[in-house]
């Protein structure tokens, strides 16, 4: 089996066992299939910790969490299958065309995106790191088990303790197809990467859809559709811009920077809804399943959503019924705190699970977080700041863009039931803070790390910068196109 | 009383209906603007005010529009140096390097295979840290790597060999465990051939 059936079997895979929890999780949307492929991919590296710490190797264990995560997402799919008007199920599914056009032109693009595959590029980590990982993947408990543990094996690698996403992918395409050839893990990990871009860049489309819905008559709607489509497919080709070569060698890199970007867009900027939230938890998921800096700024992200959530949550119940007394609003908005809460709570415990077992199983330590470190606290710091700068110059027009954009259409913004813009900045400056302060904080040489690294951690701040841009352009556009009276809401005027 | 919600509201109201108010100086007039009315509705007004109402909405639909031009350049800019970027990564000289590349790995691969088999405990040569690194790629995925102290079956290294049978220069060979990698190679890897020079592509770290 050559590389390109190898790969579309695989996804295959990825999307059947993805397909139900995804839907369950996130409903139906334009962006099911990638979310689908992602939770296949999560799923793969579920099977790998099994397989660390259990027995066996990465596919039976794929098959049993498929099965178990399609058999756990059936009554929730039932329920809400029920709960569904049949007369809104005939109207959702006649209005399927411009999601399906929509969707072709983000394929299309991103197989533009794409053709750099035809070069048969291995990148430097991905032979030395994630595919050596996939290979002991491959082969099993037991040795996965002395690989991961064995400072020999390990040693040179350094990273044997990174999140295991990227390696039991491409080690299930590999035991799945019978073709154990880098190639096929170059292939993998590249379509998971274009999977979080179509899914991150559905974020942009939807904001067109709702700015769509709140105009009238059909033509402005479809205008506004529309905008949101192009500049999705802008957002496409610029992250691959962001990406450069690495988004096509086999790095991890852009996929937990989109997956985090994704994880912003969702849960940061789209309206507050069951929906938004679990395909903001499936990305960052992915996130922190793929890389450490992709683990703590998912970490951070999951906070600054559930606080969001949280505010939604409480703020209505603080201000109404009215006839209560504040004892008693107080405790009724404490009582609806707590499902975020628990959320949250699981959340941070289940991204901790991966750090928390390779402590435990005693693995090989990683060189980016333990060992002496050189330099002070001032030099490292000067050195990360001299070296990140070059790479955030986006900066410089995401910042006045937003600030502008914030007097000017802020009004738009909240009453199409959009996040304010500072949560996704407060999400970009976490993820930010995080590599920056690994550096600052970290063992080794600064420099070195800097020069060899830097230009990779910085994709998820410039990728949600592009992000944040692309949605004030909507809105910008939107309002322009928009009659005034809708773009100004009239209900507060007296 | 009036809720501070409730004061701005009345305030803004005034400002935009009120002569007095709009007399303010420019600098107070550009603060309240953005503070609290730039992306209010405007109040029909025919007074004085209509002027600065109409003004207010130039302003906003101009900055509006220039905000849309500027992302538009931006992402159109980055999405045509996308790709640009596309095109050269895909060029024929890109495809004909890397395929170099693919044959470089797949000969060490064989000829390693040839010595050792998966799951062997395998010392690689520590002593050039290029030839380790390459050794460490080669084998490490499915022989397990020791020490010296931990009882090797074979020790691997690379040495330089400029023959048909070669990778690029290279060939990988075995030693017998406790040798120090002194004296001829116990064996020779075989299989593999990709003679030549090393002219492999840059690769971004």
């Amino acid at each position: 089996m050559n590389a390109v059936e190898a790969a579309t079997l695989t996804f295959l895979a990825f999307a059947i066992a993805g397909t139900l929890p995804a839907v369950a999780i996130a409903g139906q949307s334009g962006a099911t299939p990638p979310l689908a492929i992602l939770v296949g991919a999560v799923e793969t590296a579920m099977a790998g910790v099994c397989a660390l710490v259990i027995a066996s190797t990465i596919l039976p264990w794929f098959l049993l969490i498929s099965v178990l995560g399609a058999l756990l997402s059936l009554p929730s799919l039932i329920r809400r299958h029920r709960r569904q008007p049949v007369a809104e199920r005939s109207a959702h599914r006649s209005s399927q065309i411009p999601s399906i056009a929509t969707m072709t032109a983000l394929v299309l693009t991103l197989a533009v995106c794409l053709v750099p595959l035809r070069v048969p590029s291995v990148g430097w980590d991905a032979r030395a790191i994630w595919l050596l990982r996939s290979s002991w993947f491959l082969q099993g408990h037991e040795y996965l088990l002395f690989a991961m543990r064995d400072a020999t094996q390990s040693g040179l690698i350094a990273h044997a303790s990174y999140p295991p996403l990227v390696s039991t992918a491409a080690a299930l395409s590999w035991q799945l197809t019978g073709n154990h050839s880098d190639r096929l893990g170059v292939v993998v990990v590249t379509l998971l990467n274009a999977s979080a871009t179509l899914a991150t860049a559905w974020v942009i489309v939807e904001i067109g859809r709702i700015a769509g819905r709140k105009q009238e008559p059909q033509r402005r709607a479809r205008f506004a559709e529309l905008i949101g489509a192009v500049c999705a497919v802008l957002f496409v080709l610029v992250a691959f811009d962001v990406f450069g070569p690495f988004a096509t060698n086999g790095y991890a890199d852009p996929l937990w920077s989109m997956a985090a970007a994704g994880a912003i867009g969702y849960g940061l900027i789209l309206p507050c809804s069951r929906r938004n939230v679990g395909a903001a938890a499936i990305l960052l998921a992915v996130s922190g399943l793929t890389k450490t800096e992709g683990t703590a700024t998912a970490i951070i992200l999951v906070i600054l959503i559930s606080t969001r959530y949280a505010l939604d949550v409480v703020w209505p119940r603080l201000h109404e019924p009215p006839d209560l007394v504040p004892r008693h609003r107080l405790m009724v908005a404490g009582r609806a705190l707590w499902p975020v809460t628990a959320c949250c709570t699981a959340a941070i415990v289940c991204l901790s699970l991966w750090p928390a077992l390779v402590k435990v199983l005693h693995t090989a330590r990683d060189v980016n977080t333990s060992g002496s470190r050189q330099g002070t606290w001032g030099s490292r710091w000067h050195e990360t700041v001299t070296a990140i700068a070059p790479y955030l110059h986006l900066l410089l027009l995401a910042v006045p863009v937003a600030v502008v954009s914030g007097l000017v259409l802020s009004r738009l913004r909240s009453d199409l039931g959009l996040g304010n813009d500072l949560w996704a900045w407060l999400g970009l400056l976490g993820g930010m803070v995080v590599v920056a302060a690994a550096y600052v904080s970290g063992p080794g040489n600064t420099a070195f790390w800097l020069l060899t690294s830097v230009h990779r951690t910085t994709m998820f701040p410039v990728t949600a910068a592009w992000l944040i841009i692309a949605v004030w352009t909507v809105l910008a556009l939107v309002s322009l196109g928009a009659p005034k009276a809708q773009v100004s809401a009239p209900e507060e005027v007296s | 009383m009036p809720s501070s919600g409730e004061a701005l509201h009345q305030s803004s109201r005034q400002w935009t209906s009120g002569n007095q108010v709009c007399d303010r100086p420019h600098a107070d007039l550009l603060f309240r603007y953005f503070q609290a009315d730039m992306d209010q509705p405007q109040a029909p007004s025919d007074d004085g005010c209509s002027r600065v109402s109409h003004r207010r909405r130039i302003v906003r639909i101009l900055t509006t529009i220039a905000l849309a031009v500027t992302t538009l350049v931006g992402l159109t800019y980055s999405s045509i140096r996308s790709v640009q970027g596309v095109t050269s990564r895909s060029s024929s000289r890109h495809q004909v390097q890397w395929q170099q590349d693919v044959s470089y790995w797949s000969c060490l691969a064989i000829e390693a295979r040839g010595l050792v088999v998966p799951g062997e405990r395998v010392e690689i040569d520590k002593q050039g840290l290029a030839s380790k690194v390459i050794l460490e790629k080669t084998v490490g995925g499915w022989t397990r790597l020791v020490s010296s102290a931990q009882n090797p079956s074979a020790i691997l290294a690379l040495e330089n060999d400029h023959s048909e049978r070669s990778c690029l220069g290279s060939v990988v060979v075995e030693y017998p465990p406790g040798s120090r990698l002194r004296g001829p190679p116990e064996k020779i890897g075989s299989g593999g051939s990709d003679p030549g020079t090393n002219s492999l592509p840059a690769t971004p770290l």
